[in-house]
């Protein structure tokens, strides 16, 4: 599913560069959920967004479901992310006039899937994540916990191969945080794919697999 | 097909976009509308000024041209001469194939002296104008009744007059038909044949180029009449008719050459050509047009800025949304197609408002002052276009600013 060789990327700043991701090699299959931990400005974020296709290395090769990606133009990031990425955020990120419905519905939008497909896939997605009976809702009238579970059926809609968590329970308290981590479980004990960005090793625990990263290198 | 459907969609999101800042919407397409009414309206201004002109032109018969004595001719080494320096005999070569440009010609002999109209206890006080059968067809005037003069009446000094609405009104009140009463001209009785139909030159004489002669105050009778009440053969002026609006100067100027050959230069003469009014209307209507096209499009500049701030704010506003289309798979040119076309529907929105507002406005103009405002076809065409490039231009560059974002840096702003 992502074969990673050699990553680098550095940003610049006050005039000097800062190596973020240094050397990084990391094999993830399909099926697996691997959580990816470490300290804060450890790179786990930037190793994040380049493997969900929102940024891209500076130097070293990355292949995503047999595709490489390495430098690809924005274009080309945009499709990939389409074909083969969920995306799910700390803060949601749900569009705050739109439906749960709508939110949802919205990547295929971009995909040219017809209005009627687009609302029976969104309505699917609900389903699958518990949330069927808050379509209508707007997001700020669901719970934290709620508006993640939406935006977690928003990453699915797309049947992605790859589902990508970044602090996916950082804004919401332990009983939310429990349910959207056993929603994560039944995702991955239907065989996707996840890969999560977590500090907290409650969270973590429920990975299959742990990568460590510290001043932009994997530990273990 | 599927890029069409996807743009279809992507429209329908900028529509939703505007519906979701209904109020920043609104303020931003008032410029807009403001222009694009400016623009029609000032095409309608210069159309129904064209048609409003040309209407009372037209009373005067628009290929008409005047020719009489420049009394004006001051050079000391002629002769003072008196007298018109147009006489019967003129008329009858110049009636004849001297001037190939020109196809009809009345001679005018106004009354010396002042005459008393009346019938019975009434009386009018109407300007008198002698002229032959061909008068009517050069001033294209019309009958309301009756006839015009024929040839023999003229030649043979029938006692018969064409007499104006204001002629009719004033001295046959209660009359249904005055056609065939006899009224009193410098105690001579004469027979109304015909009532002339209304002519507004309502326009020309607020300008004051009508010389306060009300048009539908006259009588007109057989020059021939005229002449012997003036007890002479002269001729007034001449007016006739080109044959063509082109050919009018040359008319003009093949009808003096006459008359200066015939009378061996003793006398001077000038024209005067309703086509070179034409011309004179023609500019104004340009100036003003662009004058109104010039405040027309600078209202329109205006507007569009106005888009254009918005639309950037717009942008700064929802650059996390902008980050999360991204991620969920927008492409960057996805991107800068909805805002594209939240700039465009803006503007064109505006453009329909300013439209309407335009023929509104327009609608209003005409009923309160009856100046016509005719919108034209083009002048429409020409606003929606205008309107449609002017968000083009306006939502280009915060479109482009909103696709060129990098999603990591556009979800990490708040």
């Amino acid at each position: 599913m992502i074969e990673i060789e050699g990553l680098n990327k550095s940003y610049w700043r006050a005039g000097a560069e800062l190596a973020v991701i240094h050397d990084v090699d990391l094999k993830v299959d399909g099926g697996e959920f691997v959580a990816i931990m470490g300290p804060s400005g450890s790179g786990k974020s930037t190793l994040l967004n380049i493997i969900g296709c929102l940024d891209v290395a500076d130097r070293g090769h990355y292949l995503l479901s047999g595709e490489v990606v390495d430098h690809a133009i924005p274009h080309r990031l945009a499709r990939l992310r389409a074909r083969y990425i969920g995306f799910i955020f700390q803060s949601f990120n749900l569009i705050p006039t739109r439906t749960a419905l709508e939110n949802v519905a919205l990547p295929l939008l971009y995909q040219g899937i017809a209005g009627s497909a687009r609302q029976q896939r969104a309505l699917s997605a609900l389903e699958h994540v518990g949330m069927a009976d808050r379509a209508s809702h707007l997001p700020n009238q669901l719970s934290g916990g709620q508006q993640q579970r939406v935006a977690i059926a928003r990453a699915l809609v797309n049947r992605p191969s790859l589902l990508i968590a970044d602090e996916p329970t950082g804004a919401l308290d332990s009983r939310n945080s429990a349910q959207v981590m056993s929603l994560f479980k039944s995702l991955h004990a239907e065989g996707h794919t996840l890969l999560m960005v977590t500090h907290d090793p409650v969270i973590g625990e429920a990975a299959d697999r742990i990568v460590r990263l510290r001043d932009g290198e994997i530990l273990s | 097909m599927n890029q069409l459907y996807v743009s279809i969609e992507l429209i329908k999101e900028a529509l939703r976009a505007l519906r979701e800042n209904r109020l920043r919407s609104l303020l931003s397409l008032v410029g807009i509308a403001i222009g694009i009414a400016a623009v029609m309206t000032v095409s309608a201004v210069s159309s129904g000024g064209k048609v409003f002109v040309m209407k009372e032109l037209e009373t005067f018969g628009l290929r008409s041209v005047w020719v009489i004595r420049d009394y004006n001719d001051k050079d000391p080494n002629r002769r003072v001469r008196m007298g018109s320096g147009l006489m019967q005999q003129d008329l009858a070569l110049l009636s004849g194939d001297c001037c190939p440009a020109v196809r009809n010609i009345s001679p005018i002999i106004l009354p010396e002296k002042r005459l008393i109209i009346q019938w019975g206890n009434r009386y009018s006080n109407a300007s008198i104008k002698g002229v032959n059968a061909a008068f009517l067809a050069i001033n294209n005037d019309r009958m309301k009744q009756g006839r015009g003069f024929r040839e023999q009446e003229i030649d043979a000094r029938r006692p018969v007059v064409l007499i104006g609405e204001t002629v009719s009104k004033d001295l046959f009140p209660q009359v249904e038909n005055p056609i065939g009463r006899h009224l009193r001209i410098g105690g001579r009785k004469y027979r109304v044949i015909g009532i002339l139909e209304y002519k507004s030159r309502d326009l020309l004489a607020s300008i004051g180029s009508e010389g306060g002669e009300d048009a539908n105050n006259r009588i007109l009778m057989p020059y021939t009449l005229v002449q012997q009440m003036n007890g002479n053969r002269e001729i007034s002026y001449l007016q006739a008719e080109a044959v063509s609006l082109q050919l009018a100067e040359r008319a003009a100027t093949q009808l003096k050459q006459v008359l200066q050959r015939r009378h061996r230069g003793a006398y001077q003469y000038s024209q005067v050509t309703l086509a070179s009014y034409l011309k004179t209307v023609e500019r104004i209507l340009g100036g003003i047009t662009a004058m109104g096209v010039v405040a027309a499009s600078t209202s329109l500049l205006v507007g569009g800025i106005g888009v254009a701030g918005i639309m950037s704010t717009a942008v700064v506003e929802r650059i996390r949304e902008i980050g999360v289309r991204m991620a969920i798979g927008a492409t960057r040119r996805q991107i800068l197609f909805q805002f594209l076309a939240e700039a465009v529907l803006i503007s064109v929105i505006g453009g329909f408002a300013g439209l309407m507002i335009g023929l509104i406005l327009g609608g209003l103009l005409d009923l309160v002052t009856g100046f016509p405002l005719i919108p034209t076809s083009s002048g429409i065409l020409v606003g929606l276009l205008v309107s449609v490039l002017v968000g083009l231009a306006s939502g280009y560059f915060p479109a482009q600013r909103a696709a060129g974002f990098l999603p990591v840096e556009a979800l990490r702003r708040e």
